[in-house]
């Protein structure tokens, strides 16, 4: 009975620390990358990761106790607002016209079979003069 | 030396590390996302502290602590995006 307390503890400890390292290779990353768009990708994945081996760890460690049961709520909640947390900045940066690879109108091209794929002007939302891009949306309430 | 201790050393610095991409950070979608990292790892802080010495009270403040770190985030990021109006 001792022997698997003992290897419970020392389960959660491992957790930890590796928690902990995902962590930091997170903030290693956020600071090396060139834009925002590849910052938020990896942010995203990383910091959830993390905060999940880490609170797993813990669990562990407190054992059967109401600890445990405040944790799971912890990680549950955690899981469910990190993607949203990061869709809302992500998209509050693309809305505001922040743009870092220029996006080129479809071409003409010769192959029919082409996917066009790009923003047209109906669809842009720096275009003010289309009603229903969000820009004229915006502009249309005052 | 104890295991608390080693841990929340990690911690300080990966915190630390976020708070410079908050102070650096050429838009203002870099420095949100630097908060929304500082306030995860505040939350992983007490989490540790509140499990080592057995105080489970501590364990609200950590929920508590989260919710407001996901409410700053998605209520800045929706003032940034519509120039103003929440």
């Amino acid at each position: 009975m001792f022997v698997l307390a003992g290897i419970v503890t020392a389960l959660g400890r491992t957790l930890i620390v590796v928690g902990l390292l995902i962590t930091g290779f997170g903030v290693y990353s956020v600071l090396k990358l060139d834009n925002f768009y590849s910052r938020s990708v990896v942010t995203s994945k990383v910091e959830a990761m993390g905060f999940f081996t880490v609170t797993v760890g813990a669990m562990l460690l407190s054992g059967a106790s109401i600890a445990t049961l405040k944790l799971l709520v912890l990680l549950v909640f955690e899981l469910l607002t990190v993607s949203a947390g990061a869709h809302a900045v992500a998209r509050s940066a693309w809305i505001s016209g922040y743009r870092t690879r220029t996006v080129t109108p479809p071409e003409e091209s010769d192959a029919d079979s082409v996917l066009h794929v790009g923003i047209t002007p109906e669809t842009d939302p720096l275009n003010d003069d289309y009603p229903d891009s969000p820009a004229g949306r915006r502009n249309s309430h005052g | 030396m104890t295991f608390l201790h080693f841990c929340l050393g990690i911690l300080v610095l990966s915190t630390t590390g976020s708070l410079v991409r908050v102070v650096i950070g050429p838009t203002v979608w870099d420095r949100l996302l630097g908060i929304g990292l500082s306030a995860s790892k505040i939350t992983l802080a007490v989490v540790l502290t509140a499990v080592s010495i057995p105080e489970p009270y501590l364990l609200d403040l950590a929920l508590m602590f989260s919710v407001l770190g996901f409410l700053v985030t998605v209520l800045v990021s929706r003032y940034i995006e519509r120039r103003g109006q929440v």
